[in-house]
């Protein structure tokens, strides 16, 4: 890690522990490099009831460059099935990619994620999601997407 | 299938967008092989560069070097969609050092004043201290170290400086610390920006916030019109660019579009800082052909 992205995580998980916005919870960060944080969206929403768990992994370059974020899929966990949410936990989201700055923080990447299941009117995968899930690259940063709208 | 054939197979379903990333893939990985600021070089070597080719370049080059603008020198930045912040930064730091020594202390230290006003700016419009102050400092801790030896021992010289500018980490942060004062310029001035602004990509008119969040804040993100002024209203700095384009034709004049963002009226600058516009590029202009001679022996 270099100096300003260990700096910047150590202030941000500081600020997190101090108290998460409702509905975000930090699970784990014990490497300042890989945090785990649950979500899950209050009131009414089609995703009613389901907690997710998310994975970030900060690189040296953050926060110049974005984290990679996905939602843990495994024996205990599933990704949310949305339009921009991928079978295999990875996220088309603009804000992750090409529009990914430095101002969007660890919890406010979660309240936009949050915002963007609660906006959710139909529980669907993406159209190309069998296609992407054969084909994916490890790391969702290394997909290009096309991102399907400006509203995430 | 092996997985050299099944990734021929899928080159051939590539979309047009697809390839259009895949195309972007290579620009980045050639811009990444060029310094972020590279030392000067005389324009005639930019001009050769076009001979070949675009005469009204040629003549526009040509008409750069002669009185009024007198230019002599092109220093180049990374295209890396940061080139304007980069070529501004340094041309504005190094436009600081040039000054004469009474006259550098008073605009360092109203500079350094500056910024550290601009923070309430920054905080008025939602950023949290935690997102810009360690950017905050790499630049001001820059700046200062034109008159201060801070960490460093002794006091920047353009040799020093350029070195920082191959510094990867602390360039960015100067960009992104340039940018966000950008975003809280045009957030607290909306009647002078909103009729202007545009999503580069459709043409549509968009809002403030969009605008901001996807054009200003955004990394490696390109700048234009709405970004410039800003940014040169809020460091009360004259930002010039000479537009390198085909407008006038091959046969034309060589008369270059030179556009003035003058900070406020009636305000003067020791320092203006002259940028060259290729399509999709900037880089910094200078009167001098190539680095003083004392630069290359330290």
């Amino acid at each position: 890690m270099s100096a300003i992205s260990t700096k910047r995580l150590q202030k941000e998980l500081a600020e997190i522990r101090k108290g998460c916005p409702a509905g975000i919870t930090l699970l784990e960060a014990d490497d300042l490099a890989v945090w785990f944080l649950s979500i899950e969206v209050l009131g009414e929403s089609v995703y009613k009831g389901e907690v997710f768990s998310l994975r970030f992994k900060f690189g040296p370059r953050y926060p110049i460059e974005s984290p990679e974020v996905v939602f843990v899929v495994d024996n205990t966990h599933q990704a949310p099935i949305h339009p921009h949410v991928y079978s295999n936990g990875h996220i088309c989201a603009s804000i992750l990619g090409s529009e990914w700055s430095p101002v969007l923080s660890t919890s406010a990447v979660c309240i936009t994620l949050q915002s963007m299941l609660a906006s959710c009117p139909k529980k669907e995968r993406p159209t190309d999601n069998d296609r992407y899930v054969r084909t994916a690259p490890l790391s969702p940063k290394d997909a290009r997407f096309q991102y399907h709208d400006d509203t995430v | 299938m092996s997985a050299v054939e099944s990734s021929l197979r899928e080159i051939g379903d590539l979309t047009d967008a697809e390839i259009f990333a895949l195309t972007q893939n290579i620009k980045d990985e050639e811009a990444s092989r060029n310094p972020l600021i590279s030392p000067l070089e005389p324009l005639s070597t930019l001009k050769t560069e076009y001979e070949a080719g675009a005469q009204a370049f040629v003549r526009k080059i040509e008409s750069l070097q002669q009185p009024p603008h007198s230019f002599a020198g092109i220093r180049r930045a990374r295209g890396d969609g940061n080139c304007f912040y980069t070529s501004t930064a340094f041309a504005w730091i190094s436009g600081m050092m040039n000054l004469t020594s009474e006259n550098r202390k008073s605009v360092v230290e109203s500079a350094l004043l500056d910024l550290e006003k601009s923070l309430n700016s920054l905080k008025a419009v939602g950023f949290e201290p935690i997102v810009y102050e360690d950017f905050y400092e790499v630049l001001t801790d820059l700046i200062r170290n034109i008159l201060y030896p801070v960490s460093t021992g002794t006091v920047l010289n353009p040799a020093s400086l350029l070195q920082q500018f191959q510094n990867a980490e602390t360039v960015n942060s100067i960009v992104i610390f340039l940018r966000l004062l950008i975003s809280s310029y045009i957030r607290l001035h909306p009647d002078d920006f909103e009729p202007f602004l545009f999503n580069p990509d459709t043409g549509d008119m968009v809002d403030i916030k969009r605008f901001c969040e996807g054009w200003v804040e955004a990394v490696g993100r390109e700048a234009d019109h709405p970004q410039i002024l800003a940014l040169s209203r809020a460091l009360k700095l004259p930002i010039h660019i000479a537009y390198l384009d085909r407008s006038g034709g091959d046969s034309g004049t060589g008369k270059v579009d030179l556009v003035e963002f003058d900070s406020v009226e009636g305000e003067t600058s020791p320092i203006l800082v002259t940028l060259l516009y290729r399509p999709g590029h900037y880089d910094i202009l200078d009167k001098k052909a190539e680095e003083p001679a004392e630069f290359l022996v330290s």
